[in-house]
């Protein structure tokens, strides 16, 4: 299965390489690319420095082949990539990137939203918003 | 999360005869989870209950997710 995890956060040079990886896939004629960055938000009074992020990897690396899998079903899809930090990811820096491709473009928006509201809804990832005097609290989503 | 407010990171549970719900079970075993929102997975499966036919290897408690 996949590994979807990366450590630290994710590169905009990954990035850039991820998408120069599908020139060789004439068959995709649209892409559709979400990216998950660190915000700094303010949390009774203190300003969020990173998230330093953690998982159940097992079952979150199944999760995510089984949204990627419910994805492929659901829509006319020819690829899907997702990646996920683990560890700290600095505010301002990349923590999510998922890409997803099709030969039409209403195929990847319907599709990227799905598999994004599935990741935060469904797998097992856990984060500590960390302060700058490194004290924490448990991010939850919204 | 939990781990840290338990400080547990594991144990060997011995589990009742018959049908379990997860949620009430680990709230009479750790009375302070009472105060905590979490899900259960039974061997990597998201699940709310055992039955007496299942062998469970391993049950994960989770507190809510957080990615992205």
């Amino acid at each position: 299965m996949t590994n979807c995890f990366v450590t630290g956060a994710i590169s905009p040079d990954f990035i850039a390489n991820c998408i120069a990886n599908y020139q060789s896939q004439t068959q995709t004629g649209a892409h559709q690319i979400f990216i998950g960055q660190v915000r700094n938000d303010l949390i009774e009074g203190k300003e969020v420095q990173a998230i330093d992020y953690s998982a159940n990897e097992a079952m979150a690396n199944k999760v995510f082949h089984e949204i990627k899998a419910a994805a492929f079903e659901q829509f006319d899809l020819n690829e899907i990539e997702v990646y996920h930090s683990l560890g700290r990811v600095e505010k301002g820096t990349i923590c999510l990137l998922v890409i997803v491709t099709s030969k039409r473009r209403k195929e990847v928006m319907k599709a990227n939203e799905f598999v994004v509201e599935a990741i935060k809804a469904q797998v097992p990832v856990f984060g500590k918003e960390v302060f700058e005097d490194e004290t924490h609290v448990w991010k939850v989503n919204s | 999360m939990l781990a840290e407010k338990l400080r547990v990171e594991s144990e060997v549970l011995e589990l009742p005869l018959g049908d379990i719900n997860l949620r009430d079970f680990f709230t009479q075993k750790h009375p302070e989870l009472a105060n905590f929102t979490f899900s259960a997975a039974v061997d990597l499966e998201h699940r709310e209950s055992i039955t007496a036919a299942d062998q469970p290897q391993k049950i994960d408690i989770m507190p809510p997710f957080a990615g992205g």
